[in-house]
Order: C-alpha cells, then sequence, then structure tokens
C-alpha cells in the first residue's frame, strides 16, 4: 500500500510539474486527483498497520514519516476546500514522496518503551501536533511563494512564475488560515499532551527539551497570529514570520527528536 | 459542371496596413449603408453569394463568383456609388484574395490574427453581426454560410487552443490585472482617481467594469472633480484631502500635470501605519511623474509608472506574438479543411461517390440473400454483376439527370449539398450547420 501511494505521489508529482510548463488546468486537476488518491491509500495503510498490530501506527521513524505525509496531504486538502485554490499541489506531492521514499528505509516498528500509549489520549496527541506540523509546512511554502509573489510585482518582473502564482491576497489568507489552524491544533496536541504526562508519568512536564522548544514553537506562533491581528505584521513580514516558525518546527521535530536526550526521543522514536 | 468549377471565393478588401485613415474614415459603412451594399450586389447577376463588413480599420466584402475581376469591379463601383467618392481615391488601398487566400484571410480575421491589436476580442463580434446582416438580406447562401460558420469555430479554437487573447495589451488593462495580482478580487476596493487625463479615465472605466466598490476623484479645480466624480458615479474630494484619504483608499490612479512629486515616500511611512499595513497600489500614468518612486521600497505599497506598465504591455503583447504561430497553423489546417468541403460541391465526385454507395449496398444485400441459398459461387458471374449495374442505373437515372441540369434558376449546389446529406457522403454525423442548411433547402 505505501509503494501505491508512493507511485501515486511521483505520478501527481509529475502531473503538477506538467501543468504549470504548459499552464493547463487538466493536467492540474489529473495532479490533484493522483495526490487524493495518494493520501487514501496512506489513510488506508495507516488504518491496516494499526489493525493488524494492535498498536497505534505513531511509533518510530517510519511510522512518523508516513503520518507527517498523511497529515500533509489532510491540510492541502482542507486548504483546498477552504480555497477552492490548488495552491500547494505540486510541493505537497514531492514532499510527500520524499517522505513515503524515506519511510521504506526504515523497518516497521510497532511499539517502543514499557509505558502504555497505547489509548485514544496518545492518538489524539499524536494526531494534532502532525496537524499542527503539516498546517505550518504550508504556512511556510506559501510565506515563499508569498516573497517570491512579492518581489515579483516589486521588481516588474512578469515571467512565468508571475503568471502561476496567485494574488498576494490569497496567499496572505490562506497563510493566515494555516497559521490559525495550525496553532488551534498545537494547542489541542500540547494541552492534550501535558494533560496525559501527568496519567503516565505522574507530572505535568517532564521539562526535557522538546517540551521546551515545543512551548517554544507555541509563543512564537501565538505572537505571529497576535502580530497577524494587530495588524503589526502583514504581508512580507509575516511571511517571513511563518518560514522562521517553520524552521524552528523542523530542528525540534527532527533535531532534538534525533540529538537529544529527550521522553519523545525514547518512547516514540527509539533513541 | 464547367461553370461551377469556376466559382471561386473572393475577397476584396483594405485594412489599416493598406489604406490610410483618412480613406479608412471615407469608406467606413453605417449599418444602413451595409443593407443598401448588399440589396445592391443582390440584384448583380456576378455575385451568386455577397458578404459585407465594416470596421474602424477594415472594410471586407466577401463574394462567391464565376467572373472574379467582374466581381470585384463591382464591388468597386457599390462602393463609390453608396459612399459617393472616386473609386480612384481608394482602388489602390484595396487587396484582391480568391481561394485557398481568401478563405485564409477571412479565418484569420474572425480569429483576430489580422486585427492592429493582435487576439482583441471584438472583431469576432463585429464579423457575427456582418454575417447576420448578410443572412438578413438573404445574400449568404450554402458556400458563405458554410464559410463563416467555419471562420467562427476557427476563432472559437484560436482562443481556445492558444493564449492570443490572455495577455492585457493596453496599459489600462495591464494596470487592472496588476490590481488583481495584488487584491485578487477587486469587489469592495475604493479608487482614488488624482487628476486627470484620457488614459487615467480609461483605467478608472476598467476599474468601475471590474466592480470596484466607489471612486473617488480629488482634482485641483474642485468643480472639474465633480463632473469627473459624476462620469464613474462616485465622489470628489479636494485636493488638499489626498493625503488622508489614502489611509482607506486601496487603488490610486495619478495623473496630474504637476511639475514635482506630489506624494512622498516620509508621508506614506504614516499612511501606511494608520491604515494598518493594508496593502496600496498606486499607478502613476503622470508625465513627468506625481509619486516619489521611493515609495515603492515600503512594505506592502507597489507603485508602477507609465513606463512599467508600458513594459508589460510590450512582453504582453510579445507572448501574443508567440502564440500567433500556433494560431496560424489552426487557421491553415480549417482552411484546407473548408476548401476539401467545397471541392466535394460539384457534380461529378458527388455522383461518383453517391454511385458507389448504392452499387456497395445493392451489392451487399444481393450476396447476403445468394449465402442464404447457397448460391454464392454465381456472385462472381457476369450476370449478376450485370444485373447490379442495371439496378444502379435505373435508380439513379432521374436524380443524377436532374442534378446535371437543375433548372437555369436553380442553385445546383444547394442541391449538391442536399444529396450529400441526404445519402451521408461525408459519412459524419449531421452537425447543426448541415441541419440548419437542410431546412432552408426544404424550404426552397
Amino acid at each position: 500500500m505505501i509503494l501505491k501511494a508512493l507511485v501515486l505521489f511521483s505520478l501527481s508529482f509529475c502531473f503538477y510539474i506538467f501543468s504549470q510548463l504548459k499552464g493547463s488546468l487538466i493536467l492540474r486537476k489529473a495532479g490533484f486527483v493522483f495526490l487524493c488518491l495518494g493520501f487514501l491509500s496512506l489513510s488506508i495503510n495507516i488504518l491496516l498497520e494499526g489493525l493488524n498490530s494492535g498498536y497505534l501506527p505513531a511509533f518510530g521513524i517510519r511510522n512518523a514519516l508516513i503520518l507527517s505525509a498523511f497529515s500533509i496531504c489532510f491540510f492541502f486538502i482542507m486548504l483546498f476546500i477552504r480555497f477552492k485554490v490548488d495552491l500547494l499541489g505540486g510541493a505537497v506531492a514531492l514532499f510527500s514522496c520524499y517522505l513515503v521514499t524515506a519511510a521504506l528505509f526504515f523497518d516497521k516498528t510497532h511499539y517502543i518503551g514499557q509505558k502504555d500509549f497505547n489509548v485514544f489520549m496518545t492518538a489524539l496527541h499524536v494526531f494534532f501536533t502532525f496537524f499542527a506540523n503539516a498546517a505550518f509546512f504550508s504556512a511556510f511554502i506559501i510565506g515563499l511563494f508569498y516573497l517570491v509573489q512579492e518581489k515579483n510585482i516589486k521588481l516588474k518582473k512578469h515571467g512565468i512564475i508571475f503568471k502561476r502564482l496567485p494574488s498576494l491576497e490569497v496567499l496572505e489568507s490562506s497563510g493566515n488560515f494555516c497559521i490559525t489552524w495550525g496553532f488551534f491544533f498545537l494547542t489541542f496536541g500540547l494541552g492534550i499532551g501535558i494533560v496525559w504526562s501527568k496519567h503516565i508519568f505522574g507530572k505535568f512536564l517532564m521539562m526535557d527539551a522538546k517540551e521546551v522548544w515545543s512551548f517554544v514553537i507555541w509563543i512564537l506562533y501565538a505572537a505571529i497570529i497576535h502580530g497577524r491581528l494587530t495588524s503589526r505584521w502583514r504581508g512580507r513580514k509575516a511571511a517571513v514570520m511563518a518560514i522562521i516558525g517553520f524552521i524552528i518546527v523542523v530542528f525540534s521535530f527532527v533535531g532534538i527528536n534525533i540529538f537529544m536526550d529527550t521522553s519523545h526521543g525514547k518512547y516514540f522514536m527509539g533513541n | 459542371m464547367g461553370v461551377l468549377n469556376q466559382q471561386e471565393i473572393i475577397v476584396a478588401g483594405m485594412n489599416h496596413r493598406t489604406a490610410p485613415v483618412e480613406i479608412r474614415e471615407k469608406l467606413a459603412l453605417s449599418q444602413e449603408e451595409i443593407d443598401n451594399a448588399l440589396n445592391l450586389m443582390k440584384t448583380k447577376k456576378v455575385f451568386k453569394e455577397s458578404f459585407l463588413f465594416s470596421t474602424c480599420n477594415r472594410v471586407e466584402a466577401v463574394f462567391v463568383s464565376d467572373c472574379p475581376d467582374e466581381g470585384v469591379k463591382k464591388v468597386f463601383e457599390i462602393l463609390a456609388h453608396i459612399k459617393n467618392i472616386p473609386m480612384s481615391e481608394f482602388i489602390n488601398c484595396f487587396y484582391k484574395l480568391k481561394g485557398f487566400e481568401a478563405v485564409k484571410h477571412i479565418f484569420r480575421v474572425s480569429s483576430s490574427l489580422d486585427s492592429m491589436i493582435l487576439g482583441e476580442p471584438q472583431i469576432l463580434g463585429q464579423v457575427k453581426a456582418g454575417y447576420k446582416c448578410a443572412t438578413s438580406a438573404g445574400s449568404s447562401k450554402v458556400i458563405l454560410n458554410r464559410l463563416f460558420h467555419r471562420a467562427f469555430q476557427a476563432a472559437k479554437r484560436v482562443r481556445t487552443e492558444t493564449g492570443i487573447g490572455g495577455h492585457a495589451v493596453s496599459i489600462s488593462y495591464a494596470a487592472i490585472e496588476l490590481a488583481k495580482k495584488i487584491f485578487g478580487n477587486l469587489l469592495n476596493k475604493k479608487v482614488l482617481l488624482i487628476g486627470a487625463g484620457e488614459m487615467a479615465e480609461l483605467a478608472v472605466e476598467h476599474l468601475v467594469q471590474n466592480n470596484v466598490s466607489h471612486v473617488y476623484v480629488a482634482n485641483r479645480t474642485f468643480e472639474k472633480g465633480l463632473d469627473l466624480a459624476k462620469r464613474f458615479q462616485g465622489s470628489a474630494i479636494r485636493f488638499e484631502e489626498v493625503l488622508s484619504a489614502l489611509e482607506w483608499a486601496d487603488i490610486i490612479i495619478s495623473s496630474t500635470g504637476a511639475s514635482d512629486y506630489i506624494l512622498f515616500g516620509k508621508d506614506m511611512r504614516q499612511v501606511m501605519k494608520k491604515r494598518k499595513n493594508r496593502p496600496l497600489f498606486f499607478i502613476d500614468i503622470a508625465v513627468p511623474r506625481d509619486i516619489d518612486p521611493e515609495i515603492n521600497k515600503i512594505d506592502n505599497i507597489y507603485l508602477y509608472d507609465v513606463d512599467d506598465l508600458q513594459d508589460v504591455v510590450e512582453i504582453n503583447m510579445e507572448e501574443r506574438k508567440k502564440e500567433s504561430a500556433l494560431a496560424e497553423e489552426i487557421v491553415e489546417e480549417m482552411a484546407l479543411n473548408f476548401l476539401n468541403w467545397k471541392k466535394s460541391l460539384q457534380i461529378v465526385p458527388t455522383i461518383v461517390e453517391l454511385r458507389k454507395k448504392v452499387e456497395d449496398s445493392v451489392k451487399c444485400e444481393i450476396l447476403k440473400t445468394m449465402k442464404a441459398n447457397n448460391l454464392e459461387k454465381s456472385f462472381e458471374s457476369e450476370a449478376v454483376e450485370r444485373m447490379i449495374d442495371s439496378i444502379c442505373s435505373r435508380l439513379l437515372h432521374d436524380p443524377i439527370t436532374f442534378l446535371k441540369n437543375p433548372g437555369s434558376h436553380r442553385d445546383v449546389q444547394s442541391y449538391l449539398l442536399l444529396v450529400r446529406n441526404l445519402f451521408n457522403l461525408d459519412d459524419k454525423k449531421s452537425e447543426e450547420i448541415e441541419l440548419t442548411e437542410s431546412e432552408k433547402l426544404i424550404k426552397y
């Protein structure tokens, strides 16, 4: 199933690339359809893995990568339903390809550690935080698009990229949408994590690097939303903040889990 | 048959490339004049079918005739008579095209490949209006009906399959496209026009067509501003109020006669704070410029002057030219298809095809019957062949005799088309055009 997803994402990416080169709407629609099919096969894969193993498919690097691709596709479809603009199709298809390919290099891991994580609360914590990351990834790509399009307009460069990218208004409002939903998911994910930590470990916070950085990310996105609401960070500044925010998210998600000794690394990644 | 073979499609016309504006002005025809000319053409035997249309940039007469030179001469006489000017004044400005070149020209004109502004959309509407006139006058028949329907199809294909109409090629349109790239939707956007001027007013008109919420006009002479605001159903403000108006306006078109800048970067930083950094789009059409170029460096402010817009127009024009190569291929292909159809409207090919169709049907049925009665060996015999031949000859004798000589006042091509449609000789599902033509023939 995971290989099928990889093929579908690759096809989707090819269609998106050709649609951009040819300016064809039909090819773009085909790209979208293949992306949705890839998402469907990833969903089935996650469901089957969960049912077959009897454990939540959220442990280990392989599952983390698959869940990341799943969340990014999920949020992309959410964004499409809201804005009716296929903004990120190519980037989502490419990144999903990369994540699924990377997942193929790791063995299946059903469960790590001695604690009893295999419950509904863990699932909620994992899914909410992964959806938050997917939303911040979308905001990051939209932020890049915004900077490119803004530069095109400011410097009066009206090439093919200028023509293909949507208006600044669409980019700004979809960026807002991503950050708002990302913050919502993150708040719930962290909240559930804190409560569940008390149940598992007997205390709300372990105060390890992962938790500290998660809190930093929460503060940062709260500040971005505040900046947008007060109109201080509009346009270019907001786009730059979305990019910086996601770089910190990547550092927190990958760097800290792999290189530092944290509870998440120990119980989820098997470090 | 010989006469039919010589019937040609002829175009006699002049356009912005062949005639100076003085001649084009003199020859431009009103609706009434076109009707009169078509009625006159109908009375001349040299024109089997005719069509005439006129725009500010061209006058084109299209007709079917077996004497092209005489037809062209008559067109000149009719134009000279209707416009009351001597033929010698305009005769050299006209081009005469026939056959493939004429068909291709009509397709090119309809597809806006021959227009002054390549790809402009109005021309198709004008050709359609001209065609409606010709059908109302009854001067467009089988060949021209088909020709113009195919021309409209060619224009549609060119528009959908190429990007010829996809890029703005006027300064005002280029400004609107840019505004859309900044604001997305122009609905609820407020426009402020500073000063006046033809190009600026045109841009405001386009913005109004794109449903901006309100237009404000600031002019040094308040009364002038009031007049202009009335035209756009907007409001006038005093020139001194411009800076405070920038707090709520979204698109500013400036076209004053001021010798120095009227808006500076330092003023705009304060304005942007007050408008909570909402984007502002300045279109500076004035020469010398009204707006300090430094403004473009401020976040969320976008400034385009007349040169920037001209550059956009030139790039877009180049894009259209690139697309026109593909459009020319489409036009050529469709012109060749049309000429193939026209060739089929000759008696000999139609009779040959008709006879073959009937012969095949008879052969097929006889073979079926003989197979059923175990007589298929006899099918190859000379007697059966002779029988098939005589059945076909007897069946087709009257129709063929009629087609060869339908009477001096009858339109042979209409009958040929009817026969081809009745026996499905073109082997295709009947299209709308064929149906309408057949309906006309039934009435006939």
